[in-house]
């Protein structure tokens, strides 16, 4: 007989199940039950765990109970009278169970040591010899020794959390035994909206991301910590600059022409999407992503781009004072992509791009042989203003527990220097308290957080665009030996190096407060009552100063030729925001026999007001910054905290019924009754309800000898739907506002007043979500598998409609699109162990493509900077637009007889220029031959984990990617001798058209006002669509925990030193652009991409984890 | 009982919601007015009608006017201007939907002021009457302009729903015009004269605004005896229009210290400009041309 062993020990700082007080006391009266049924009820109500062999003995025995207050030994005595079973009590609330005979028959002890993967010992882990009922659980420092019957038995060792082993005895001594960390195991306690569940018990699409995911990977912020880590979840670092990340987050892919951006929840207070970012990452217990309508319909209205949902780490009960401290230290390495060709190259191709369009030649032999001569002295002005830049996060943690209260205490520092020079750089300041306490039947749970970002940013917002399009000729300095700030003839106006140094700066100071206060009240068996006040208050100031300096034409002049921020502009701004949230909710959760009920009711308001104000004065005291003589107000740039104002209300009831069935069979339906004050009365309120079913295959009797030989087998299904009113305020309501300076009389300005309309039909959007999910498990739990397939139809889309313009007005939201977005995603964990070595891999790929269904006017083009982007019926939101290249003239008469652009004619064009498909075959190529070019929402998202660890030595390394992905990419890096600045020319231009390269990249080299120059860039193209696909190895690392034998000695628990590294390769097919840049936001909205960004960041450190 | 014991549950968490709001469901904004308090005062009603002054006409409008002609060329980039005249314009410039949209959006600004004027308590009747014939002016120099770039337009004179402005016909250059023309005559005879104007209403429009703009929308249709009646109307009843005289300065027109001289009949105000810390003049009045010298001309020919 196969043995199965069932753990059911829940981690009790995630569990919600009621603790009672110290000495916990019984009172149960069941007649005739299973007696894994009775132990499940009792772990149900009280904190006692039980640990026995799942054998068919034990399972067979019916029991009867009816106790009222008495100890655990009393109701044990009952239970296992005349079972021929007995139990051990290992500490004071886990309990194990085994076969009385057990003990008798044993007659060889073997002894060990149970590790987890980076070799610290596993405590509580159960040893049991198979077959049997005989075991025994590890001690703190996890080590067991157990009698067994023979020198052949084999043992059982788990954990949970951990994967299973068994193992065969081949000495008294067994050693270190390796248990790896599960990577999705079914006991798995899973936060989902206002409460939890299991693995095991979960009816719909959510994926647990845990902190090992990405503890100890050298990240800025939550968000960059989340990227890769689930498959629905599609994270976008546009850019690396530590003061201006922008990162786009989108669950389940483009919804909605409006806001995308996913519900932020922490520790169950609906949040600012900003605050995920204000949290210290190393703080995170789990984080869950609900995808579907069955587990984020709970959170109604703002749920339809799914639900981001944080947990801290809390202490634990009866845990003597742990002190985690973590420090980590790197150096982010800028890493510029694209690269200027040599001086004398560059002018001799400005040279040969002129006489292409039979102009002049700029250069004269003589200059580029001076090129030529001073080519070692060049320096490229980008190189010239980047440098590396420190990165150090220090972390500690003090975390314990008694009887009924823990606590946990966290500070950390984080600080990464900016690339740029000039000590710019942000710095994080966390500290957090979390603290539960239990008496009586009350619960009280206290956590408080604070956050400080201070950031300094550079006033130069050019610097890049500026330092990059000037060529390296040698003269083009940006300071002379002198300490001069110099202009040249191609940079006239402007000195990347000076203003980043001089210029003045931008410094954030901003302070973050999260309070949640949370009152548990058992009101009787298996109900309580939950009462949540919770606070999220901002106070930020920014101060951004101008600083003036001058530029001088050469080394020796005596006169500034250009006096930069000439009016020495400073600037406060101030915000103060908070967004309150009282929740009063009750709980139950019974079990009859093989049924459990769960339910769930309650009521919330969220009420946000945010205020900001900004002064600006000009010409103020140059070292001071302050009002001085001269100083005015600059008008445009101040305003009161009256004109900044914002208020919004939502009230809610909500509710959830959960029904399951001898765990075979589950049953949730949830709804959300939500009322925001963002819509006229009539339309206020929105009912959203779901509904789910699971069916665990694998708990039916005719499926066992497969639940035995593979694993379990769920399929579970979701309907609901889901709310969106991500719109500005006040939108209903016809408003007039007041417009200072619209006309003028004499010296006076006059204001006006301006229309806006309000549309009182406004109402919610809804999303129809479908969905459809297998979990499976194979090799007995070791590979874990869960598919996921959705399918979603958002209506009454608030987008701004197109609209005659004949109606005088526009309007910003309308109730008129409807989109559809369907998907797939796919989890794979799989954990194994050879010889020494254990091995986890965790990967995971998810999918999904919208198309828009209905949108009034049938289509809308929008332009950038001759990129165009068409919504249109039938197509993805935002899709690329333009014409279809058909390679490159190659003669004059191809010439001759194509159809050119409107406005040319064959004699403009020459061989190397651009040929254009003409669609409709009416001899010109105009507007209507344009094509649908691509998409630029990154599909195909995967991510991959491999663990590998052996002895004290670990190695991990995460691979981050996405499988398609267009993206346009306008300006220098795409067009040689850009259009005004039309100086330089890249090296991976070089491949450009000429008679001897006619199969080339590029067209010809041409220069700007030319026809030719207007034929191949002058119209959006797919000459400016690149494949965006990459695979980016985020981060590796190797560390090394040094033997508890050698630190225990000193007081250390624990002891781990590392070295990692992030995006050290990435795999792409253009390589000169980060393939993650994107003009587009969450929102599928933003204009377009030049490419030259921030570049693209190599860190390479070490840390140090101890635990005393 | 239970059914009892569940409707407490519910009305107690209904109570809760309702009185833990730290805001309540109805928000107003605090920097906009709504249309419950806006047209409460014959000042803000003002201000509808100084955004009316706004979308007539401005600084841009007059450069891109003459851009469109060889008097003003701009060399950087490829505007639609230079689009435009070069020959190369199709209809998905720009500026032929910003002209459109311009009018409209001026037009119902227009329109809601006469919609709801009369809403606004304790309005002096001379002011309202006044302020309405300002108005109708302004719509009628917007429809002038909108008909001359686009011809036949759709057409209204109260203001449109979101429905109507979707269904709209175009109407005849002809039928707008002769709406354009009745209106400057009654509104020519409901502006004050130029010389009972001062202070900041000197920047508003007059009975010789309205008779100008009437002569050179008869020039426009190369009506010349229309366009001498008017001509000679405004030139022959001063006491009546206003006084006016040829200014002896052509460049002392634009001057700051010439403002609201005796040539100007109306004009676009415009303020110094601090720019960089050093103020630069750019150009101080932009007149747009219903000026002395339109009359001078038609009266000689």
């Amino acid at each position: 007989m196969k043995c199965s062993l069932i753990i059911i020990l829940l981690t009790s700082f995630q569990s919600i199940a009621f603790n009672g007080a110290a000495q916990e006391l019984i009172s149960m009266n069941v007649n005739n039950k299973s007696f894994p049924q009775v132990l499940k009820s009792i772990e149900a109500k009280h904190s006692y765990r039980f640990v026995y062999s799942d054998s068919v003995a034990l399972s067979r025995y019916k029991v009867s109970l009816d106790v009222k207050d008495a100890p655990i030994e009393k109701v044990m005595g009952q239970l296992l009278n005349n079972t021929g079973f007995t139990y051990k009590k290992v500490n004071k609330n886990l309990l194990v169970i085994m076969e009385r005979a057990a003990t008798v028959k044993a007659q060889f002890e073997v002894s060990g040591t149970v590790h987890d993967s980076t070799g610290s010992p596993i405590a509580g882990a159960s040893v049991l010899e198979r077959g049997t009922s005989n075991g025994t659980v590890t001690g703190s420092d996890g080590s067991f020794s157990l009698n067994v019957a023979n020198k052949s038995a084999t043992l059982i060792i788990s954990r949970v959390g951990y994967t299973t082993r068994e193992l065969a005895i081949t000495a008294n001594d067994l050693g270190i035994i390796v248990l790896n960390a599960a990577t999705q195991q079914l006991e798995d306690v899973i936060v989902i909206g206002y409460g939890t569940t299991t693995r095991k018990g979960a009816v719909g699409a959510v994926d647990q991301i845990k902190a090992s995911q990405f503890e100890d990977r050298p990240v800025g912020n939550v968000t960059q910590a989340l990227q890769g880590a689930a498959p629905s979840l599609v994270i976008q670092q546009r850019s690396m600059n530590p003061n201006g990340n922008d990162l786009n987050i989108n669950i389940r892919g483009v919804s909605t022409m409006n806001n995308n951006s996913p519900l932020i929840v922490i520790d169950g207070l609906v949040t600012d999407g900003a605050s995920l970012n204000n949290l210290n990452p190393t703080d995170i217990q789990s984080v869950s992503v609900l995808k579907d309508a069955g587990t984020a319909a709970i959170y109604g209205s703002r749920s339809a781009n799914g639900v981001i949902l944080v947990t801290t780490k809390r202490g634990r009960k009866n845990q003597k004072p742990t002190i985690n401290v973590s420090s980590q230290l790197g150096w982010q390495d800028p890493h510029i992509l694209f690269s200027p060709v040599q001086g004398y190259q560059n002018a001799t191709l400005k040279n040969l791009a002129l006489t292409n369009i039979g102009a002049s030649p700029e250069f004269t032999p003589d200059q580029i042989q001076d090129l030529y001569n001073h080519r070692n002295e060049e320096q490229w002005n980008f190189n010239q203003i980047l440098e590396p830049g420190l990165q150090q996060t220090y972390n500690m943690r003090v975390s314990g527990g008694s009887d009924n209260t823990t606590y946990l205490f966290s500070g950390g520092y984080y600080n990464q220097r900016s690339n740029f020079v000039g000590n710019y750089g942000l710095k994080r300041y966390n500290l957090r308290s979390n603290i539960t306490t239990e008496f009586g039947r009350f619960k009280f749970t206290s956590i408080m957080a604070y956050t400080r970002t201070n950031s300094l940013n550079t006033t130069a917002g050019n610097a890049i665009i500026n330092s990059t399009r000037i060529p390296p000729y040698y003269y083009y300095r940006m300071q002379a030996d002198n300490g001069k700030y110099l202009v040249n003839n191609a940079l006239t106006d402007q000195n990347p190096l000076g203003e980043l140094r001089q210029g003045g700066f931008i410094e954030d100071n901003n302070d973050y407060i999260n309070i949640n206060l949370n009152l548990d009240v058992k009101l009787f068996s298996g109900l309580k009552l939950r009462g949540i006040v919770g606070a999220d208050v901002y106070a930020d100031n920014q101060f951004s100063w101008r600083k003036q300096f001058p530029l001088y034409a050469s080394e020796d002049a005596v006169t500034p030729s250009v006096t930069m921020n000439p009016r020495r502009e400073t600037s406060d701004y101030n915000r103060k925001a908070s967004l309150m949230n009282y929740q009063l909710l009750l709980d139950y959760n019974k079990t009859f026999g093989k049924h459990n009920i769960t339910g769930l009711f309650g009521g919330s308001n969220e009420s946000f007001t945010g205020r900001h104000s900004r002064t600006t004065y000009w010409n103020t005291d140059s070292l001071l910054g302050i009002p001085t003589t001269g100083t005015v107000v600059d008008m445009n740039g101040s305003n009161l905290t009256r004109n900044n104002t914002t208020q919004t209300s939502l009230s809610s009831l909500f509710g959830r019924l959960g029904y399951v069935f001898d765990d075979t069979y589950y049953a949730e339906f949830s709804f959300r009754y939500d009322g925001s004050s963002k819509f006229a009365k009539a339309n206020r309120w929105g009912f959203f309800p779901s509904g789910s079913l699971a069916w665990r295959l694998t708990n039916e009797s005719f499926m066992k000898s497969y639940r035995d030989r593979i694993g379990d087998l769920k399929i579970r299904a979701s309907y609901g739907v889901l709310g969106n009113q991500n719109i500005s305020d006040y939108l209903y309501m016809t408003r007039y506002s007041l417009f200072p300076n619209s006309y003028v009389v004499g010296d006076s300005s006059l204001a006006g007043g301006g229309f806006v309309y309000g549309n009182q039909d406004l109402r919610w959007e809804s999303t129809h979500n479908s969905n459809f999910g297998i979990d499976a498990t194979f090799f007995r739990n070791k590979l874990n598998v869960s598919f996921d397939y959705f399918y979603k139809v958002t209506k009454d889309i608030l987008v701004k409609p197109v609209i005659p313009s004949t109606f005088g007005t526009e309007l910003e939201s309308y109730n008129v699109g409807e989109m559809k977005n369907q998907g797939w995603e796919l989890n794979i964990g799989y954990a194994f162990t050879t010889g020494a070595f254990s091995h986890s891999i965790a990967a995971n790929v998810g999918d999904s493509r919208n198309e828009v269904t209905k949108f009034e006017g049938f289509e809308q083009i929008s332009t950038s900077d001759n990129i165009d982007k068409l919504t249109r019926i039938g197509v993805p939101f935002n899709a690329y637009y333009g014409l279809k290249t058909d390679g490159y003239f190659q003669s004059m008469q191809e010439i001759e007889t194509s159809a050119l652009p409107v406005g040319l004619s064959s004699s403009d064009l020459r061989p190397g220029d651009v040929k254009y498909v003409d669609r409709n075959n009416d001899g010109v190529i105009d507007a209507k031959d344009r094509f649908i070019l691509g998409y630029a929402f990154p599909r195909y998202n995967f991510g991959l984990t491999y663990n590998v660890a052996y002895k004290g030595i670990d190695f991990s390394m995460f691979w981050q990617g996405v499988g398609a992905r267009d993206m346009f990419v306008r300006g220098e890096l795409v067009e040689p001798f850009h259009e005004n600045y039309s100086y330089a020319i890249y090296q991976h231009q070089l491949d450009y058209w000429t008679p001897t390269n006619s199969d080339a990249r590029w067209p010809r080299l041409t220069a700007t006002g030319s026809p030719s120059r207007l034929n191949n860039y002058g119209r959006g193209s797919d000459l400016f669509q690149f494949n965006g696909a990459y695979a980016r190895l985020k981060n590796i690392q190797l560390g090394y925990t040094v033997p508890a034998l050698l630190t225990e000695k000193i007081g250390i628990q624990k002891a781990r030193i590392y070295v990692n590294a992030q995006n050290l390769i990435t795999l792409s097919r253009e390589s000169w652009i980060d393939p993650e840049s994107s003009e587009f936001n969450s929102n599928m909205s933003g204009a377009a991409n030049s490419g030259r960004n921030y570049p693209t960041l190599r860190y390479y450190g070490f840390g140090l984890d101890i635990q005393f | 009982m239970k059914n009892r014991k569940i409707t407490w549950v519910i009305a107690l968490f209904a109570l809760v919601v309702t009185f833990s709001n730290c805001n309540k469901m109805d928000l107003y904004p605090t920097n906009q007015y709504t249309d419950e308090n806006f047209w409460l005062s014959a000042s803000n009603a003002d201000l509808m009608v100084n955004m009316a002054y706004n979308q007539m006409y401005s600084a841009d409008k007059m450069w891109n006017d003459e851009a469109l002609s060889d008097n003003v060329f701009e060399g950087r980039s490829n505007t639609n201007q230079r689009i435009i005249r070069n020959g190369n314009a199709d209809p998905t410039l720009e500026r032929f939907k910003t002209e459109w949209k311009d009018a409209y959006g001026g037009l119902k600004t227009c329109h809601i002021y006469l919609d709801n004027v009369d809403r606004v308590p304790n309005m002096p009747d001379a002011l309202k009457a006044q302020r309405k014939a300002e108005i109708r002016f302004i719509r009628a120099y917007i429809y002038f302009r909108l008909v001359n770039f686009y011809g036949a337009v759709p057409f209204a004179t109260t203001d449109i729903t979101l429905e109507q402005s979707k269904t709209m016909p175009r109407t005849s250059k002809n039928e707008i015009l002769s709406f354009v023309h009745s209106e400057l005559d009654e509104v020519m005879q409901l502006l004050p004269s130029k010389n009972n104007l001062s202070g900041l209403d000197k920047a508003r429009t007059t009975k010789a605004a309205a008779c100008a703009l009437q002569a050179r929308a008869y020039l426009y249709e190369s009506n010349w005896a229309k366009v001498a009646t008017y001509t000679d109307s405004l030139i022959n009843n001063q006491d009546k229009f206003g006084s006016y005289s040829l200014f002896p300065s052509y460049p002392g027109l634009f001057t700051v210290a010439n403002e609201y001289n005796s040539e100007v009949i109306l004009d676009y105000g415009y303020l110094i400009n601090k720019k960089h810390g050093v103020s630069i003049i750019m150009l101080r009045r932009l007149l747009w041309g219903l000026t002395l010298m339109l009359m001078r001309r038609c009266r000689d020919l």
